[in-house]
């Protein structure tokens, strides 16, 4: 049997792993901490599916605000809510995809980078809204698409 | 989360015992940052060297623990590794927080001042 055939499957603090060849599939749910373990087991397995070390940090950063803003919108902070993640190594790229069934983006696509005004006194400065210009500065390719009942949010990375 | 603290050239350093500052924790951290930093010193340092990750959820904490010293208090960091730079870096909050690559800058540019 081909070495890209083996397949692996692991159950890590309450996330399903499997790896097979350069893929890396996880099914978790909507918790925060939760999503912390699907977070940590992706860095930590990620150089089996040839993650390379310098990408690394960033697909975590990237994967933790898209994340976030399933648990945070689209299962509105209810824990129990499935999350699919499906992760493939090819050319050294990193492509993505997220499925969740929360609720829809609003206005079917993802936020634009909000800007914010740092020259604001300090009780003005801004606690939150960074997530999306944090994942619009580092991806390739964000792609929306809500299918059937499902949130799809694709996302290319590369080094 | 865990916060260590304590009072050293007039002032008060703030160990980070955390490998990650994320949506799971943001709040304890918020929370702890006001608890060991009561009192009156001027400048907090807080040392990020053990983080290794800190997402946005994570860097929100860290402006509102500013926030919460008030205008009349510095609050400043130091040892970020290079993907929780990459954050401030990215949000622009780098020109809100002075940046030091270590503590021991951190405390010598307070003797230069």
């Amino acid at each position: 049997m081909p070495n890209d055939t083996l397949e692996a499957v692991q159950m890590e603090d309450r996330v399903k792993v499997v790896i097979n060849g350069s893929n890396m599939n996880l099914w978790f749910t909507s918790e925060p901490e939760t999503v912390r373990n699907a977070l940590c087991t992706v860095t930590k397995l990620g150089s089996d599916i040839k993650i390379s070390e310098d990408i690394s940090g960033l697909l975590e950063l990237v994967l933790a605000e898209i994340l976030n803003n399933i648990v945070e919108h689209a299962y509105q902070e209810q824990p129990d809510g499935p999350i699919e993640l499906a992760i493939t190594v090819s050319e050294s790229k990193v492509h993505c995809i997220l499925r969740d069934s929360g609720v829809p983006m609003p206005g079917g696509a993802p936020p634009e980078r909000k800007e914010h005004d740092l020259e604001a006194p300090l009780e003005e400065l801004p606690e939150g809204g960074f997530g999306w210009g944090i994942v619009r500065d580092l991806v390739q390719d964000l792609q929306y698409n809500r299918v059937a009942h499902e949130n799809v949010l694709s996302f290319e990375l590369s080094p | 989360m865990n916060l260590h603290a304590n009072e050293t050239n007039g002032a008060i350093l703030v160990t980070v015992e955390e490998a990650r500052i994320d949506a799971a924790c943001a709040i304890q951290f918020k929370d702890q940052m006001r608890e060991v930093t009561e009192g009156e010193t001027n400048r907090v340092i807080v040392d990020m060297t053990k983080v290794n990750f800190l997402d946005s959820s994570g860097l929100g904490a860290v402006v509102a623990a500013k926030k919460q010293l008030g205008t009349g208090r510095s609050m400043e960091l130091a040892g970020l590794s290079d993907t929780v730079r990459k954050v401030f870096r990215l949000t622009r909050m780098d020109s809100i927080f002075p940046i030091h690559d270590d503590v021991q800058s951190a405390l010598d540019q307070a003797h230069a001042e």
